[in-house]
């Protein structure tokens, strides 16, 4: 009798661990079109600048002069100028790594890992000897900016392979798994409490989180990943918060830009 | 029986102790006591940090206990170390419960 149960409790969690990413995909962008029916799903890629009419207004007087655009112009830059070994970063993306941003991050079978864009930019750089750079650096800013930049118009189409459901079902328990303490889930303030106001903010919707990084944040004063964004929602609840391209957050990243499927990427983008 | 073994204990403990506990003896005790929780706090802290789910107050805590620990303050530093060890614990049971209950929230 135990052992039956045994099996059963094995066999449900089994059956939850291979839960199909794109019902998952289906039933997350439902909640947010039935939470904000008179949203365009499309505009959630602006963030809480989708949500609140004179944010909105302010964001765009803003992005008349994009406080971005200097880090895309040192980001081509960087980009092209070759390595000490004479290859460059256009060797290791596919198309020259240009307009590619949308298939990152990928499930990469030979390390059994989710790569992110800027693990490959890093990869790149190691794979031709040249120092990794910081994830939380400028340097890393400005190419992942130019890149994002020639991806505008994309779309996401992530792919989950048999072999990548492990990864992103350890990032969809992240997401809504409470944390800190304040026991608050990602999914607490960006679907729950999503249109609501934290402090003097806005919480945007998960559905549009992943489009338009990297970002500038007047408050960061540079353009960052978005890892550095989790780092800053995981510490605001109470929560320690993650090293950069770590596992828990690359899988989180995986979730997240799957629930972005179909989304156009805008990025970069400014934030206050 | 009980009794008869409390007795026992007691009086052992006395001997031991040689019966006339001096000042200095209670305040090493004190601290020994003091360093167990601060050890208890980081071994949890830890725990909940392989886990992800670690606080950051626990470290805040935990060096409030360390300093205080080291300005000979035993009492203040007692104080933070069993609050440090306290949310260092209800970071693992957070990640204890999350285990399941994170299921509850997603959409279908
Ligand atoms: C206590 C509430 C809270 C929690 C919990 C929280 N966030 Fe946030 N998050 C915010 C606020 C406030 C902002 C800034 C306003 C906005 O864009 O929503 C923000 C912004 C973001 C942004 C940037 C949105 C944009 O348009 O640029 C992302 C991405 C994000 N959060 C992801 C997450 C993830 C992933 C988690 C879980 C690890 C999380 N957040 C947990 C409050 C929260």
């Amino acid at each position: 009798m135990k052992f039956l149960l045994g099996v059963l409790i094995t066999l449900g969690s089994m059956g939850y661990v291979y839960a199909d990413p794109e019902s998952d995909r289906e039933a997350f962008v439902k909640f947010y079109a039935e939470r904000f029916a008179n949203v365009d799903m499309q505009d959630h890629k602006d963030g809480a600048y989708a949500l609140d009419k004179a944010k909105r207004a302010q964001w765009l007087e803003m992005e008349e002069f994009p406080p971005y655009e200097l880090a895309v112009d040192e980001g081509r830059a960087l980009f092209s100028v070759p390595f000490s070994n004479g290859e460059s970063y256009a060797s290791c993306f596919d198309h020259q790594g240009i307009g590619v941003k949308q298939q990152f991050p990928k499930f990469d079978m030979a390390s059994n890992s989710v790569i992110t864009l800027e693990l490959a930019v890093n990869q790149c750089r190691e794979a031709n000897n040249e120092p990794v750079l910081d994830y939380l650096g400028d340097e890393m800013g400005y190419i992942t900016a130019y890149m994002a930049f020639t991806s505008r118009g994309e779309h996401f189409d992530i792919q989950v392979p048999d072999a990548g459901l492990a990864a992103y079902e350890q990032g969809k328990q992240f997401f809504y798994e409470r944390r800190g303490k304040l026991d608050f889930a990602c999914s607490s303030c960006h679907m729950t409490a999503a249109g609501n106001l934290l402090r003097a903010e806005v919480l945007s919707a998960s559905v549009g989180h992943a489009t338009h990084w990297p970002a500038y944040r007047f408050k960061w004063e540079q353009v960052g990943g978005l890892h550095k964004r989790f780092i800053e929602c995981n510490e605001q609840v109470g929560a320690v918060g993650l090293a950069p391209q770590s596992e828990a957050y690359r899988n989180l990243e995986y979730f997240l830009t799957y629930m972005n499927n179909g989304m156009e990427l805008n990025g970069p983008a400014s934030r206050k | 029986m009980n009794n008869l073994m409390i007795l026992l204990l007691l009086t052992s403990t006395f001997v031991v102790s040689g019966c006339s506990e001096s000042q200095e003896s209670g305040v090493a005790a004190q601290g020994n006591e003091v360093q167990s929780l601060i050890d208890q706090a980081i071994a949890a802290d830890q725990l909940a940090q392989q886990r992800q789910h670690a606080w950051i107050i626990t470290d805040e805590l935990l060096q409030d206990a360390i300093t205080a620990q080291a300005a000979n303050d035993e009492v203040a530093a007692k104080a933070a170390a069993e609050r440090a060890l306290f949310t260092a614990n209800a970071a693992l049971a957070q990640a204890d419960k999350e285990q399941l209950a994170w299921r509850a929230r997603v959409p279908r």
